[in-house]
């Protein structure tokens, strides 16, 4: 049987593969492509083996160092023996575990939420989130640096779209007065922005939303075990209660698992188990998955000490990169943007770290602006301070080798 | 295209501009570039993409959307449409 591009017809379809073959093709040839490389194997939990060497792994969300916790592991497999590997079927008829249950409930309490649902992706959840909330007669404001799957859920709403400038409430402020006042208005945040480790200036967004009367949505993908004390999220952070219409967050970063959630009233997250197109017509996520999510949660809270780690690594790992001359960008938290400007020297300091067994990875345009390409380092509660302080070590070295301090 | 024809075309452009990325009308000029002097991303050179074809009637082929991006490349772009153009100063 023919297979492959070499049977291309000449149609645009063709082109576009062709277009992806050679630009996948010129960075492995230039030895600069670093993308979806296998980890062989985990050694703790910030070290991996990767093509035969360990590693120390600073390209991870797993922010409090989850992964391959007994207790999580443990759960996954005492749910495998309890209800197999799979489920009778979707959520809505025969898919619906006890354990989907107390997963739910566990996450509510965990988010002082009246009610939450689940879906098997995080990707999925905001995308189901934005375009069941809202439809062609109303308006959805996003900031400019919201992840992908609330753009793509905004896009499929049909709704009037506006992005806001990035944790800008001046021009948040003058995108709703721009709005008919009557119009139904949702608003959309992510709590920690994925690329940049910055916080949204939550209070304000909460007036905002109030005075025009909005709803608010926040994305906490990143914020869940990372901001507030005891690591219950944005609102735990900022002080306030009770601020946020719908709570959204993964089950695949702190929760070392798969999927993502949805908190809120008991009527909304309601609507979403009975109308929400990804989650009727998707898989239920797997028993080992939900077994392993519910024991996370609670792990955070049996060990709050993860939390307090997180945040001195998190202060030594930005004040080291500081104090060596890189630009971390408005980043407070565990996510440390490491600005390199062209793309071409994001991909030569990567090419030294992970020669120096650093795991590290680039993010170049289009994901972030022309100009701005950048490290997407990560530090967990799982580095010791002599893992952090060698690993800037090696991004000294590398930095100055590319010339960038 | 006379002179008159394209400042019109220019003008229209500039009220996209200023309406899709909420920017001050003096900053423009015709080598204004929507990412690098005005902050724009993608999405947004998309969105004056789609308002430059619904104002004035044509279609930007998706190849040619990455040289859309200064006023001046987009006023170009929209001239080689000149029966619209005149539609559109008749109008």
């Amino acid at each position: 049987m023919e297979t492959g591009v070499d049977n291309l017809r000449s149609d645009r379809i063709s082109a576009r593969i062709q277009a992806w073959r050679e630009r996948i093709e010129q960075a492995k040839d230039s030895q600069l492509y670093f993308y979806n490389q296998p980890i062989d194997e985990l050694r703790g939990a910030a070290r991996v083996v990767v093509n035969g060497r360990e590693m120390q792994m600073f390209a991870s969300y797993s922010y409090l160092g989850l992964i391959g916790h007994p207790k999580i592991n443990a759960a996954a497999k005492a749910a495998i023996e309890q209800y197999g590997s799979g489920t009778h079927g979707v959520r809505m008829l025969a898919g619906t575990l006890r354990l989907h249950s107390e997963l739910e409930e566990t996450i509510a309490r965990f988010k002082q939420s009246e009610s939450a649902i689940t879906f098997s992706s995080g990707y999925m959840t905001n995308v189901t989130a934005v375009s069941t909330m809202v439809s062609r007669e109303d308006v959805v404001l996003s900031d400019k640096l919201n992840h992908a799957s609330i753009v793509d859920g905004c896009l499929l709403s049909g709704a009037g779209f506006l992005r806001f400038r990035h944790n800008d409430m001046a021009d948040l402020e003058f995108c709703l007065q721009r709005i008919n006042p009557d119009a139904t208005k949702l608003v959309v945040v992510d709590a920690v922005f994925s690329m940049d480790g910055d916080v949204i200036n939550l209070p304000k967004v909460v007036e905002l939303c109030r005075k025009y009367g909005a709803w608010l949505m926040v994305d906490e993908a990143h914020s869940l075990g990372v901001l507030g004390e005891t690591g219950h999220g944005i609102e735990e952070h900022f002080g306030m209660e009770d601020a946020i219409d719908l709570r959204m967050g993964t089950l695949s970063k702190t929760i070392p698992s798969a999927g993502g959630y949805l908190a809120g009233k008991k009527d909304l997250i309601e609507m979403f188990r009975h109308s929400a197109r990804p989650f009727v017509f998707s898989a239920a996520i797997t028993p080992a998955q939900a077994g392993a999510a519910k024991a996370a949660f609670e792990v955070i809270e049996q060990e709050p000490e993860r939390v307090a780690t997180l945040r001195e690594n998190t202060n030594r790992f930005i004040n080291g990169f500081k104090q060596l001359g890189f630009d971390t960008m408005q980043t407070s938290t565990a996510i440390v943007p490491v600005l390199c400007g062209t793309d071409e020297r994001a991909y030569e300091m990567v090419r030294y770290c992970q020669h120096d067994d650093i795991f590290v990875l680039p993010i170049v345009s289009p994901a972030v602006p022309d100009g701005l390409a950048r490290l997407r380092a990560t530090v967990t509660a799982a580095h010791t301070s002599s893992d952090i302080d060698q690993g800037l070590s090696v991004f000294e070295r590398a930095g100055k080798k590319v010339g960038i301090i | 295209m006379n002179e008159e024809a394209v400042a019109a075309i220019e003008s229209k452009v500039k009220d996209i501009v200023v309406d899709v990325l909420r920017v001050n009308r003096s900053e423009l000029n015709p080598s204004t570039h929507l990412m690098k002097d005005l902050g724009a991303d993608s999405l947004d050179a998309l969105d004056v993409a789609l308002a430059v074809e619904k104002t004035f009637n044509i279609k930007i082929p998706d190849e040619s959307l990455s040289s859309f991006l200064t006023i001046g490349d987009i006023v170009r772009g929209i001239s080689q449409y000149e029966s619209l153009s005149r539609a559109i100063i008749s109008g």
